[in-house]
């Protein structure tokens, strides 16, 4: 994972694989510190389960044996001082929250956001995917609801539908100084 | 200032594409897109997936190929990433594997538009005669 946005972009495929249909990213950018705050409604995780995540050994799946999304970002998020927490509860859902300090030189640069919840909104039609940037007091917000009620018929996954998404929030994340680099 | 584009945009562009899908048969439509899934797991981003997919977009939309493009979790082809998954209308499932953005622009040239065989498929949904 070279930046925040894939880390994002990785992270959000945990909430789809616990079949949650909302699923809510929040940035909160200030001069310090980047604030990651991914909430969905999926089936969750108990406390055996959740005591596990960060194992790179221990995965849910069938497909292979190692599960690595979770340890990464924790190690990327101490790695410039902040921390990764999750709260979860079996039946509930899934809040993670990972903080990052921007003065660390360690500090991964943020990368091309909006590539990346373009094409989590595009590629996933049957998730709601609710998108907020706060940076300081300015913020910018988008979801896939909003964008299917214009649509109608057009399906969300059709490319010029991601490109244009792409556009906008990039667009979007500039007009309230939001740097990627 | 360039005007930052806004819902309304999007509003006036699906205006466009509307006027050019109603041109075209509806009916089964789903069944007459190309549908394309790019694995998205951590091992694909790891190894570009989110380039790959970003390029596939971009392409198809250049081209005005009239396709899907959705993700998808880890296949198990972990050591294959970026690994995606081709359907087109009437055809069984294509994977392919070490879908970088030029082996991207191949798939699209040959096995999208033309139907060409390329190399570089996966082998999991083959049927033997004995099967059958």
């Amino acid at each position: 994972m070279k930046n925040i946005s894939e880390h994002i972009l990785d992270i959000v495929q945990n909430s789809i694989r616990a079949k949650a249909d909302n699923i809510e990213i929040l940035i909160s950018e200030t001069n310090q510190e980047i604030n990651i705050h991914i909430t969905d409604n999926g089936m969750g995780m108990d406390k055996t389960i959740l005591q596990k995540v960060n194992d790179p050994f221990f995965t849910t799946r069938t497909t292979r044996k190692v599960g690595l999304g979770i340890p990464l970002l924790n190690q990327h998020a101490e790695q410039s001082g902040g921390w990764l927490k999750i709260i979860s509860e079996k039946g509930e859902g899934t809040k993670l929250t990972a903080k990052f300090l921007k003065n660390n030189i360690d500090c991964l640069p943020m990368g091309d956001i909006y590539t990346s919840i373009a094409l989590l909104i595009s590629g996933n039609p049957e998730q709601n995917i609710i998108f907020r940037y706060k940076k300081n007091d300015k913020q910018y917000s988008i979801s896939s609801m909003e964008i299917k009620e214009i649509l109608e018929d057009i399906p969300l996954n059709n490319p010029k539908v991601a490109n244009f998404l792409k556009e906008m929030i990039k667009e979007n994340l500039e007009n309230i100084k939001v740097s990627f680099n | 200032m360039a005007k930052i584009k806004s819902l309304e945009d999007l509003k006036k562009m699906r205006e466009d594409m509307k006027n050019k899908i109603s041109l075209r048969e509806k009916g089964e439509r789903i069944d007459n897109l190309i549908q394309i899934k790019v694995s998205m797991a951590t091992c694909g981003i790891a190894s570009g997936a989110k380039e790959t997919m970003d390029y596939m977009v971009n392409e198809l939309d250049n081209r005005a190929v009239d396709a899907v493009v959705t993700q998808t979790g880890c296949m198990g082809y972990c050591y294959a990433e970026p690994t995606i998954e081709v359907t087109l209308p009437g055809e069984e499932p294509v994977i392919f594997g070490y879908v970088d953005t030029d082996k991207a622009q191949e798939i699209i040239d040959k096995y999208i538009i033309k139907g060409e065989p390329v190399d570089g498929i996966i082998p999991v949904n083959f049927k033997s005669i004995k099967d059958e």
